[in-house]
């Protein structure tokens, strides 16, 4: 058991919890964890680049405010609909911390690339990344293997 | 005494994250408590009604919602959702499920929650 402080934030319990590195299942590598802004976006993204997965951290189900990031992300790429997000309660129990409360720690809300819905095989398809600078999201052909974003590659 | 009635599970039967990660653990744990255990495929018709219903009502929703989910139903009646599977990979889940069974609900005082 991991005795926590309340002050420990959602974003520092994300990151010491909730961190792994998963198969990328558009280049084979590893796709490990990265975050965005504030630490309260966090994404699976390989050395190509290719992102995986955008998990979003809150104290609630904010699926609306989620839903408006993944859009921006993905735009030009894909329309993202209610039924592509997937959520999490995560509590003191299964994370292993002690905490005397039943309620949630934090919550979590997913978007996964190419599942269910959006899956798709066409090799001339368009996929997601995320420029290696860290500073944006870009759209490109998924056989092309661009690193950076428009505004990186041109800078 | 224990203070769980029942453990019920919603579980797809091609999931690594519920086979053998989450039903076979929470099921051994009912046994082992005598407690009454309950699984839910939502594969089939019938029990992904009920899957449907668990989820909507005390569990973690959405559309397409994660499995699997586990719920702990207390001598009192209440219904509390207690896990989710971990996207974030296999381990996380299993970590999870190793979690709770070492939790103040299975050690036998879960009075004082
Ligand atoms: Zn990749
Ligand atoms: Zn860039």
């Amino acid at each position: 058991m991991t005795v926590i402080h309340l002050q420990d934030s959602i974003v520092e319990i994300a990151r010491s919890f909730l961190a792994t590195t998963v198969k990328c299942q558009h280049c084979g590598g590893q796709a490990a964890m990265e975050y965005v802004g504030d630490g309260s976006i966090g994404l699976h993204v390989c050395p190509e680049r290719y992102v995986s997965r955008i998990i979003g951290y809150g104290s609630q189900f904010d699926t609306g405010r989620f839903m408006g990031f993944v859009q921006k992300a993905i735009q030009g790429a894909q329309e993202v609909e209610a039924g592509d997000i997937r959520v999490a309660s995560r509590y003191a129990w299964d994370l292993g911390l002690a905490r005397e409360s039943n309620d949630p720690i934090l919550k979590e809300m997913y978007w996964t690339q190419n599942y269910r819905r959006t899956r798709s095989e066409d090799p001339d398809g368009v996929g997601v990344f995320f420029c290696a600078n860290g500073d944006s999201f870009f759209i490109q052909p998924l056989k092309n293997d661009e690193r950076l974003c428009g505004k990186c590659r041109t800078s | 005494m224990s203070e769980i009635k029942a453990i019920h599970v919603v579980h797809a039967t091609w999931c690594p994250h519920c086979h053998p990660t989450t039903v076979e653990p929470m099921k051994a744990k009912a046994a082992e408590l005598g407690v009454d255990f309950y699984d839910y495929d939502i594969d089939n018709p019938e029990q992904a009604n009920k899957a449907d219903d668990l989820v909507r009502g005390h569990g973690d929703w959405a559309e397409d919602y994660l499995i699997p989910q586990v719920f702990l139903e207390m001598r009192d009646g209440t219904l509390r959702h207690v896990l989710s599977g971990y996207s974030e990979g296999v381990e996380l889940t299993k970590r999870g499920v190793e979690n709770l069974l070492k939790s103040p609900y299975f050690d036998g005082d879960t009075s004082a929650r």
